[in-house]
């Protein structure tokens, strides 16, 4: 059995050390994501965000909550959660004058056609962002937005995909 | 036996693998090998295959498709005649997937018009030059490969060149064509636009009795038809008689519909006393507010339908619809595809089939715009598909929220 001595010199050591864990930088230190990056990728469908970005965006709730705030402000359209009465996944998304709609392929039941609609707004949004609730944000660049309306083909294994046929996700044009 | 079908491109030849009909709301798209990747081309092949500027649902009654092909195609229109002679040979359930047993094969360059023409294309000697794996695959195989390109001067390479490329019409032949009826014949293809039978009275009519919209070019000329001087005399007759008639019709101001200095008119064609629908009365209808009078089927040979732009010169287009189902019973597809500002009188003729089971209401439209309509007008009819009747006033509003003046009025056939 220790002595109360040597047991807490032990705590202390063991404090220390992660503390000099902490404070010293190694490759698995995240870095940190600038504002500029950020702005970038919620406004710049051909910027290629970094793994840092990446990396952030999966797992620091700061850099989501600024990301959020940033498209808050400069959205086309939000198109909130979907209503408390919907059951089973989401087919279809209105609100903000834009229509979100998912439509299987019938040549492939694994790929799912986007179409985005704008119904009575003149805007062409190059971005589309999802956020799971109380998860990541996704983001897609819509890059032929033409005459009120788009389509992107998807699979249906494909992370924006399933973020928006979850009930409880918000939609963010841009 | 099913057929493979190539498109040939600079880059070499593009297999079509596989079409697939979509959901109507789904924008016709060629996706690359299967994957959910869609080619650059996907919106020109929209609009290739969609009504009123396509010719693929107007050929096979469906507005979308997916064609999945073996390899990029990344610009131009040359696609168009393999792309359709695809479609044709789906239609019937004959287009052989990738690797299946054949004794056919085509191979095709060439753009298509509305018409089924096969229009030039550059860079035949280069698709040729970069297919000769595929030549001697097919060769090897002992598959018969049938390269169709356009006719026209200076577009089949010369002896030597097809020398060069063992093109020696048994197994591998090349063929120049001027439209598409060479391969529906030799393919023994139901052909896309049959020619209706004169004394067939029928055979205007789709299945619930009412006039079919694309029979009436063929159609149109019928009632001043004959054969000799007296064909000559009539059709003489007749452009008199309209350019009189239209005449009337504007110093009378029968058709009174005013908007941007444009105005639509329709008169009918009756039977004349002694020459029937040979050589028809041209009577101008009236306009009463919102609509003209109806007219009587009984005696009637056809309407002929006028927009007069007495304005600057605009982009403009007509169309005529069936109230109870939006079923068109005309379209101006030519201003559409080949958009030009215009002023002065435009007129239509719809010739009316000789036995109408019902009445007919409809409602004739007539846009006018600063830019090209087709790109509206397809979205309006994308919005138009569906089980419901389209909603006329949400259509009207949103052409409107585009700046297009849009004129409308209400006539009836009654029987």
């Amino acid at each position: 059995m220790s002595s109360p001595s040597t047991k807490d010199a032990e705590t202390i050591f063991q404090a220390l050390d992660q503390l000099d864990h902490l404070l010293s930088a190694t490759d698995e230190t995240p870095q940190k994501v600038g504002f500029n990056e950020l702005f970038s990728y919620a406004h710049n469908p051909k910027h290629v965000p970094s793994p840092a970005l990446n990396n952030a965006l999966m797992n620091d709730l700061s850099v989501r909550r600024d990301l959020k705030r940033l498209l808050s402000k400069q959205a086309l359209a939000h198109l909130p959660r979907a209503a408390a009465a919907s059951t089973g996944d989401i087919v279809e998304r209105e609100a903000d004058g834009f229509r979100l709609t998912l439509k299987v392929s019938k040549a492939d039941e694994t790929q799912i056609y986007l179409l985005i609609e704008a119904i009575d707004r003149s805007e062409s949004p190059s971005l589309v962002f999802v956020q799971e609730e109380d998860g990541p944000i996704y983001r897609l660049v819509i890059d032929d937005f033409y005459d009120g309306e788009a389509q992107i083909l998807l699979q249906s294994d494909n992370e924006v995909l399933k973020a928006l046929r979850k009930a409880k996700s918000e939609v963010i044009l841009r | 036996m099913n057929v493979r079908i190539f498109i040939a491109t600079t880059e070499g030849p593009v297999e079509v693998q596989r079409i697939t009909k979509e959901d109507p709301d789904v924008r016709s798209v060629i996706c690359l090998d299967g994957t959910a990747k869609a080619l650059p081309i996907a919106r020109a092949y929209d609009a290739f295959v969609k009504e009123p500027t396509g010719v693929v649902e107007r050929s096979y009654k469906h507005p979308s498709f997916r064609m999945d092909v073996s390899a990029p195609i990344t610009d131009g229109e040359s696609w168009q005649l393999g792309a359709f002679c695809a479609h044709a040979f789906f239609a019937e359930d004959r287009l052989a997937a990738p690797g299946e047993k054949v004794d056919n094969a085509l191979w095709l360059t060439g753009e298509l018009d509305r018409d089924l023409n096969v229009r030039p294309v550059d860079h035949i000697k280069e698709k040729l030059i970069a297919s000769q794996d595929l030549f001697a695959q097919m060769r090897a195989e002992d598959i018969r490969l049938f390269c169709f390109i356009p006719g026209g001067a200076g577009l089949v390479p010369e002896d030597e060149f097809l020398e060069e490329m063992t093109i020696d019409g048994d197994l591998l032949r090349l063929e120049s064509i001027v439209d598409i009826q060479r391969i529906i014949r030799r393919f023994d293809l139901k052909d896309p636009y049959p020619v209706v039978e004169e004394d067939e009275d029928d055979d205007d009519l789709d299945e619930d009795g009412v006039i079919d919209l694309y029979k009436q070019r063929e159609k149109d000329a019928e009632p001043i038809k004959d054969n000799g001087l007296f064909k000559s005399l009539a059709v003489g007759a007749c452009i008199v008689a309209m350019v009189v008639g239209l005449y009337l019709q504007f110093e009378d101001n029968i058709m009174a519909l005013r908007a941007n200095g444009l105005k639509i008119g329709i008169s009918e064609l009756r039977a004349n006393a002694d020459e029937g629908c040979e050589k028809p009365d041209k009577i101008p209808l009236v306009r009463d507010g919102a609509a003209f009078p109806s007219s009587k089927l009984d005696g009637l040979c056809a309407l002929e339908i006028t927009l007069n732009n007495m304005a600057t010169p605009t982009y403009m287009w007509a169309f005529a619809q069936r109230i109870e189902d939006g079923h068109f019973l005309l379209a101006d597809r030519e201003s559409l595809l080949e958009p030009k500002r215009q002023k002065g009188l435009i007129g239509w003729r719809i010739t009316l089939p000789k036995r109408l089971s019902k009445s007919i209401d409809y409602r004739l439209v007539a846009l006018a715009s600063d830019k090209p309509l087709a790109d509206a007008v397809n979205r309006m009819l994308r919005s138009s598909f569906g089980e419901d009747t389209p909603d006329w006033q949400k259509i009207k509003a949103r052409l409107e929220e585009e700046d297009i003046t849009v004129l409308s009025a209400l006539h009836s056939l009654e029987k």
